[in-house]
């Protein structure tokens, strides 16, 4: 050990020179546990915050319309939109997640250090990933666990769910770290979730069923990505929606496919985020 | 054009980036740190001394040229493992605090837990940060956070540390105080490029001096030699006159 001109017992002596970079521990699960850590630490807003919305929509659309208007599949109201008030969840946490965390880290430079840093394109991509995978399942699953026995909703179909909720839980925080890789200024990130993230988790079929929109609107519907997140997690809880389970998991696993093979190529290229 | 030294610290050859507007920043630079050296860039602003930097640490997609950092392409793992980097803009992890920007980086980096905390700790201790360290980002003065950006960067006590005005900003007391242990590391053996604006800092530290101007070497050697070429009394004197040669005798190269 040497400690010429660095006091406190400094070892101030290079690591030598290695042939290949082998890590004590993965550099992989340091960024995952970072990103887990960015959120975790103010759970209060990015957990407990997330579930309030659904919670409140819940009981304001839920409760108060639930005499008046009928479900469909045999169902009450309340239980009919709260698959959809769990896939809206879904998208809005997955999406805010990839935004927020790459675009400060961007904005305020230091995603320079991850950069910089021997940790892989793919395994940057896959820790913001991750991380917004593991916050939607928290949040949704906190959601689910508050609301199903008030509503006393049942899992019709688990199995549809376990399909297809890692699907909806990739599509929706690829296209967090898509968008939090292109997007460039606070106005913009405010502009793109107001103008599209928000109308399209409104118009995806939550409150209700597309069969009683006029053809055109019941059309659009069908181009709306979050729809697909919706009717899956519908026929997981209630057993039946507007499409076939088949027909809304092949659409939700080649989102997911597509979503991911873009946002691995822009971290493969590193052209929206190096200079 | 074969300029790569596989004994080298750091190679750099041909290279040259052309960012999207059609700047052109380097035009096909070349230079060479031999292992233990430690070397000044100096230049004006603009001069492509952060796109160098930039391109040498993974930040940079140069338009063409190639980067080896002791052998290694500067893209792999075995490359960015073996450089630390103090950028010149303050860009620490707001979400975390003193501590945690230091154990993460080591984690980045390959250390494990125990041990990236026990060097987090001497560190801290040595940049007198341990009283701070559950301290935000907010909670700490500019000159803290520079000492932070130092140590993050010696946190996996890189054999090639490079510092991209390291004391811009900082008041005299802490200026001198990173000079000490810039020398104290130089000192054990850690080959280091320091780009700076302040040309007494250059002189004092540095064991070669290289004058970067408009994306070109002007000029590279001692401060001893660089005096006597350009018939200078002190590395000021150098400075303006290789500046005053691009001016009027090379204009291109501005």
């Amino acid at each position: 050990m040497s400690t010429t001109g660095l006091g406190g017992g400094l070892d101030a002596t290079p690591a030598p020179v290695a042939e290949r970079f082998e890590p004590s521990r993965s550099p992989f699960s340091w960024l995952l546990q970072r990103e887990l850590v960015r959120y975790l630490r103010i759970w209060y807003y990015s957990v407990l915050g997330q579930i309030s919305t659904p919670l409140l929509m819940l009981s304001v659309f839920g409760f108060a319309l639930s005499h008046r208007v009928k479900g469909t599949g045999g169902v009450t109201y309340t239980h009919f939109i709260l698959p959809g008030l769990i896939g809206q969840t879904l998208m809005t946490v997955g999406y805010i997640n990839g935004t927020t965390s790459l675009f400060d880290a961007r904005r305020d430079r230091y995603f320079n250090d991850v950069l910089s840093s021997p940790l892989r394109w793919w395994e940057i991509n896959l820790a913001c990933v991750l991380a917004a995978v593991i916050r939607g399942i928290l949040t949704c699953g906190l959601v689910a666990a508050i609301a199903m026995p008030i509503v006393g909703a049942t899992i019709d179909r688990p199995l549809i769910l376990v399909a297809g909720l890692p699907a909806a839980l990739i599509v929706a925080a690829q296209l967090g770290v898509i968008a939090g890789v292109h997007i460039k200024t606070m106005d913009q990130n405010i502009s793109l979730q107001t103008l599209a993230v928000q109308p399209l988790t409104f118009l995806g079929g939550t409150f209700y069923s597309i069969s009683a929109l006029p053809p055109v609107w019941s059309d659009l519907s069908h181009v709306n990505p979050v729809f697909y997140v919706v009717q899956v997690m519908r026929i997981g809880f209630v057993g039946s929606a507007d499409l076939s389970a088949g027909i809304g998991l092949a659409v939700l696993w080649s989102m997911a496919i597509v979503l991911t093979a873009w946002s691995l190529q822009l971290f493969r290229s590193g052209r929206r985020l190096k200079d | 054009m074969r300029c790569i030294s596989g004994t080298s610290a750091l190679s750099v050859c041909g290279l040259r980036k052309t960012y999207k507007g059609g700047f052109t920043a380097l035009h096909g630079l070349d230079l060479e740190l031999a292992p233990g050296r430690f070397v000044g860039l100096l230049g004006p602003n603009g001069a492509g001394k952060s796109t160098l930097i930039g391109s040498v640490c993974n930040l940079v997609i140069p338009t063409a040229g190639e980067i080896r950092v002791f052998g290694h392409d500067h893209r792999s793992r075995e490359a960015r493992s073996l450089i630390g980097l103090a950028e010149q803009e303050v860009n620490l992890d707001r979400f975390l605090s003193v501590e945690q920007i230091l154990v993460y980086h080591g984690g980045y980096h390959g250390l494990r837990r125990r041990e990236a905390y026990r060097r987090a700790r001497e560190l801290m201790e040595v940049f007198r940060l341990s009283d701070r360290a559950k301290n935000n980002l907010s909670e700490l003065s500019g000159g803290m956070r520079r000492r932070i950006m130092f140590a993050r960067a010696l946190m996996h006590r890189p054999p090639l540390l490079i510092l991209d005005e390291p004391t811009a900003g900082v008041d005299v007391d802490l200026r001198i105080e990173l000079w000490q242990y810039i020398r104290g590391l130089h000192a054990d053996g850690t080959t280091v490029l320091l780009t700076t604006h302040y040309l007494e800092e250059a002189e004092a530290l540095c064991e070669e001096i290289v004058l970067l101007r408009g994306g070109r070497i002007l000029a590279r050697g001692t401060a001893d030699r660089l005096r006597a070429d350009f018939s200078a009394s002190d590395i000021a004197g150098v400075y303006a006159h290789a500046m005053a040669v691009v001016d009027h005798g090379h204009g291109a190269a501005a």
